[in-house]
């Protein structure tokens, strides 16, 4: 029998105290950890009691509380930022049910491939507000990679800014409604129509995401005209993970033409 | 663990396990209209609203209710003497072939019409995108709510 205690903490010196316990899970929208094993758990830390549920705006940062759902995200993003890069990835993930529990923490905490949303965020070079032993801001970026940044730690927000840019996120899927094998999404700044900023982020690959630093840097000082589709193609060089009905080599291929469709299409996001 | 669960109106106390998941405890309760299918999210067969919102029940903890959560079954929105007019549109419609995946697609259903009573079928797509039919193709369905979105703005 498995003997697990659940807590509802109140505040936030309540939760990071719990967090320092020996073998205790946080708990957002449960999506995720549901499916995991837990029989080694001892205590599991409910975050719904926090008021960690709330998307605000200042200025060019949008602000979102831990404990958001994908669906309230689309919905507060829909009319604060309908062109947002985060919108366009979230909006499609996995399906309405998941989308009503799948908190915007969770997803980061746990990483799952299907949650579409790791791309935009590291494309938008998001911020997180942690507490705990890892108290402050971090880049999600360095988050993902260090592990020690997750340790006895709670994402508490995730900040993300909203300057014009013009974006594409696509999703590798056989129907609309479908789970996708991979994503890419694309986020570039524009200046008198030449490229000033751009952050290309491929999730499905073998290490899981893949940033591509070298196809971001072949596009800066270019226009539209100045891209050529086969040069871009050369620079995307991903290893997808196959599937029971695809391979690795066709998926690969098949991420170099799609990145390179994501970029035209992007530049031709009306902004 | 014991709770007080609000399921279809009525509070209920409610004993479960803190590792269970909330398709089980309503089914070990007597909800069985809840469906067990896939038991990963992708079906919908599992699906109730909590809150008025579609979600999948296999993939909650009982324990992450609290008490002042509604949730909504099938049954709660009307029966076999009193069907709600989604659920008559359904049979009216022929867009019940099994039945099992049913109760998550009449709730999935009902959710989109109280928040958008005049959806186009697009919207009614993209409303049941965590639903899983092998029978009907789908086409039957989505006539069904269409033909209840009408109905009930008479």
């Amino acid at each position: 029998m498995i003997n697990i205690k659940w807590t509802y903490p109140v505040s936030l010196s309540e939760a990071t105290s719990l967090l320092e316990k020996e073998n205790v899970v946080i708990h957002g929208g449960g999506t995720n950890l549901s499916g995991r094993d837990i029989s080694n758990v001892e205590g599991i830390i409910c975050l719904k009691k926090l008021g960690l549920d709330y998307v605000k705006k200042d200025k060019d940062i949008i602000e979102i509380g831990a404990m958001s759902s994908y669906a309230d995200v689309v919905k507060a993003l829909s009319s604060l930022s309908p062109e947002h890069i985060l919108l366009k990835a979230l909006k499609n993930a996995a399906n309405t049910p998941c989308r009503n529990r799948t908190t915007i923490g969770g997803s980061i905490a746990f990483v799952p491939t299907w949650s579409d949303r790791a791309g935009a965020l590291l494309a938008l070079d998001a911020t997180l507000v942690l507490a705990g032993k890892n108290e402050g801001e971090v880049k999600v970026a360095d988050y993902l990679k260090n592990k020690a940044l997750q340790e006895k730690t709670l994402i508490l927000a995730v900040k993300i800014k909203d300057t014009p840019h013009r974006s594409f996120h696509y999703r590798d899927v056989k129907t609309a409604n479908d789970m996708p094998l991979f994503t890419i999404t694309v986020l570039l700044e524009l200046e008198n129509d030449v490229i000033k900023s751009a952050g290309i982020f491929i999730v499905g690959t073998k290490q899981l995401i893949t940033g591509l630093p070298e196809l971001e840097s072949y596009l800066l000082g270019k226009s539209k005209d100045d891209i050529v589709d086969s040069e871009v193609q050369d620079l995307v060089n991903v290893s997808i993970v196959g599937s029971r009905i695809t391979d690795t080599d066709y998926m690969s291929i098949k991420a170099k033409i799609e990145t390179a469709r994501a970029i035209f299409s992007a530049l031709e996001d009306d902004q | 663990m014991n709770s007080v669960l609000n399921i279809n109106g009525k509070a209920l106390k409610i004993e479960f396990a803190p590792e269970e998941h909330l398709l089980y405890t309503l089914r070990h309760n007597g909800f069985t209209e809840v469906k067990s299918g896939c038991k990963e999210g992708e079906c919908g067969a599992c699906l109730v609203l909590l809150n008025g919102k579609p979600v999948n029940s296999c993939l909650m903890f009982t324990a992450s209710v609290s008490e002042e959560d509604k949730l909504l079954t099938v049954k709660g929105i009307g029966d076999l003497h009193e069907p709600h007019a989604i659920q008559q549109a359904f049979v009216d419609s022929g867009a019940v072939q099994c039945g099992f995946c049913t109760p998550g697609i009449v709730l999935a259903a009902y959710a989109l019409l109280q928040e958008n009573p005049r959806p186009t079928e697009e919207e009614a797509k993209k409303a049941m995108d965590g639903n899983l039919c092998r029978c009907t193709g789908y086409v039957k369905i989505v006539e069904a709510v269409m033909l209840a979105a009408k109905r009930l703005q008479k």
